[in-house]
């Protein structure tokens, strides 16, 4: 265990400093700097880039860049947004409350409808509903977030009229729970979705395979009932894939949250990438990447001491 | 451990070859040469008619300068899957190249690569496109480029598994036995035997590039209007859903049918489920024990890392050897 924890601490190191160096070099070496995005077509002249490059710091040499960026780094310091004026972690923080919110109850949404249709598939193996489970599964993975998005609001918005399109709360009435749960029912849906459907599918599969296994006929021989076996014998023997997929596909939750938010309007992380993309907004770019990169290195490690804690049988490799 | 059968170019044209297969590629194919038979054009503004729901002279409507979203939609649908379909190729190729390196090589090399596909894989590649977007000027050649470079490593782990299970084949050793270079083994023995997993992968990827050039139109930052994409045709629709939702509805139907049809498609080829391929590669006989991250095949659709829906009584295949490697 603790050469495992010594690897896995080495690995994490390694990726985030090959992250942090990968992403400095490729927005830094980009042709068209950030400088005429900030003086706009209208008041460009090649000397005035020249100024604001020199204030940005973009006209040292490369690898002295990449020092003072790497300081910056271990510092805290992760540059100013160029838009906001504003150090670019504290634009970042701000937003960081509204993205937890939809992507937790999206994920918690995602987890309980996705184990609950993976588990009576599994349980139905063969029917009509497992059928009809498995194949509404793949045609939701199939349906685009941003589609699902619109289509969600032409159908409660626009036809039925029942819930608000876009925002975070109406105006006025920001207080209100009520009126602001109503705001985030479909952005949560639009999310959850594909993510429901693909653990509903693999928690399917996981189950069928453990349902075929020897110790399950043998609990189904001693005479333990159909429930039981489910419940108790087979998921908790698929219960580690399963969760380790879950803990993964946390990690995707970032991505979907950037279609999510752009269309819903919902001020967070996701819709600030879209807008920062768009402004070329570099320093709120890199730490969001930093952030992305922390999200995917953590979720993976959680996901394997998961499974260590679940299966002790679990081998260092 | 059987040697991996399930694939040799025969199997590809008989499989790609089924009912299913041939109607969706031969739809996709027939997408790519429509806009230039169909006397229709996705230019043409016409100021009398902004906004107009379907009628018989424009069966899809009119979008907001009058323009026909059946043409749109055509010509968008060459444009999506040209695309997809680059990237698809790109991304292959450098996934091949890659998971054959780390097989071959073995050691450091081996080592590198798969901790920068284990990233890769986990990363969420929106970002990566999204980041290259603020940099270059928006338009298809930069999104080919960026949606393949953001998708071999799914191509390189399968490609890395099947590689190395090809190595310690019998008749790899028989053919190095009979003094063929490792060149030839290579090329004659070891590629042909690739070509199943290839087109598996290779059909996940083109889902995956057709919903990531979709979304990176949507949100703006793919190919640039006028041109027309199944993406950002949805990226005017979202304004116009109040007004006009007919624009919305037909590209995603598009969108929804092509990757649903792909999937079948998929489910079709796939050599049943690869995940063991891999953890039988990695990790022989311990059939019980979970590698510490499990690292199933990428799903059909969307290529996040999913089983494969499997076919439970899947009959042996062809060649008489199932096609699952057998538990030990």
């Amino acid at each position: 265990m603790f050469a495992f924890l010594v690897r896995r601490a080495v690995e994490v190191t390694l990726t985030l400093a090959a992250l942090i160096l990968a992403v400095f070099l490729v927005l830094r070496l980009a042709p068209g700097g950030p400088a005429q995005v900030l003086l706009g077509p209208d008041r460009y002249t090649p000397a005035l880039e020249e100024r604001v490059n020199h204030s940005l710091g973009l006209d040292r040499s490369v690898p002295e860049q990449v020092v003072r960026w790497v300081r910056a780094v271990f510092a805290g310091e992760l540059g100013t947004s160029y838009f906001h004026r504003r150090p670019a972690s504290q634009v970042v923080l701000e937003r960081l409350g509204a993205t937890l919110i939809l992507g937790g109850l999206s994920f918690g949404l995602s987890l309980a409808v996705g184990l609950t249709v993976g588990v009576i598939a599994a349980a139905r193996h063969g029917s009509w509903i497992d059928r009809m489970l498995s194949h509404g599964a793949v045609a939701v993975i199939a349906t685009p977030s941003f589609w699902l998005g619109i289509g969600l609001i032409l159908l409660c918005s626009v036809w039925l009229g029942i819930l608000p399109s876009a925002g975070l709360a109406p105006i006025g009435r920001e207080g209100d729970l009520g009126a602001r749960l109503r705001y985030l029912i479909l952005p949560v849906l639009t999310m959850a979705a594909s993510h429901a459907a693909s653990l509903a599918l693999y928690a399917r599969s996981a189950l069928l395979e453990v349902l075929s296994s020897d110790f399950v006929r043998t609990a189904r021989a001693m005479g333990a009932s159909a429930r039981r076996v489910l419940w108790r014998h087979a998921l908790s023997a698929a219960a580690v894939p399963i969760i380790t997929i879950a803990a993964l596909n946390l990690a995707h939750f970032l991505e979907g949250s950037i279609v999510v938010e752009t269309i819903f309007g919902w001020p967070g992380i996701g819709q600030l990438t879209t807008a920062s993309v768009a402004r070329r907004d570099y320093p709120v770019l890199l730490v969001i990447s930093l952030w992305a990169g922390m999200v995917v290195v953590t979720a993976s490690l959680m996901a394997d001491l998961l499974t260590r804690w679940l299966d002790p049988r679990t081998v260092d490799e | 451990m059987s040697c991996y059968s399930a694939s040799s170019y025969p199997e590809i044209r008989r499989r790609l070859g089924s009912g299913w297969g041939r109607a969706v590629l031969g739809g996709l194919l027939l997408l790519l040469v429509l806009p230039s038979l169909l006397p229709l054009d996705p230019y043409r503004v016409d100021l009398d008619g902004l906004l107009k729901p379907p009628s018989l002279t424009h069966w899809l409507g009119t979008d907001d300068t009058g323009r026909d979203l059946l043409a749109r939609l055509v010509l968008g649908g060459r444009a999506t899957l040209g695309i997809a379909l680059a990237a698809t190729l790109i991304a292959l190729a450098l996934g091949t190249l890659g998971g054959a390196l780390a097989a071959y090589r073995g050691g450091v090399a081996d080592a590198v690569l798969m901790r920068l596909v284990d990233f890769g894989l986990a990363f969420p590649s929106l970002f990566a496109i999204l980041l290259v977007a603020s940099i270059v000027p928006p338009g298809p050649v930069p999104l080919i480029a960026v949606i393949g470079a953001t998708g071999w490593m799914a191509t390189a782990r399968l490609v890395r598994a099947a590689v190395r299970q090809l190595a310690g084949a019998a008749y790899t050793e028989a053919a190095r036995s009979l003094g063929a270079s490792g060149g030839r083994v290579i090329w004659r023995h070891h590629l042909p035997n690739l070509a199943g997993v290839l087109v598996v992968v290779g059909l996940v990827q083109f889902s995956r590039s057709i919903l990531a050039e979709a979304t990176v139109s949507f949100l703006g930052f793919g190919v640039q209007p006028p041109a027309p994409t199944w993406g950002n045709l949805l990226m005017g629709a979202q304004t116009a859903v109040f007004t006009a939702p007919w624009l919305a509805i037909a590209p995603g139907v598009a969108v929804t049918l092509t990757l649903v049809a792909l999937a079948s498609l998929g489910l079709g080829t796939a050599p049943t489920r690869l995940p063991r391929l891999e953890k039988e590669a990695d990790h022989h006989s311990h059939s019980k024990s979970h590698p510490p991250t499990p690292h199933p095949a990428p799903h059909p659709i969307d290529g996040r890392s999913e089983l494969v829906v499997p076919r439970p009584h899947r009959p042996e295949h062809v060649t008489g050897q199932p096609v699952l490697p057998t538990r030990s």
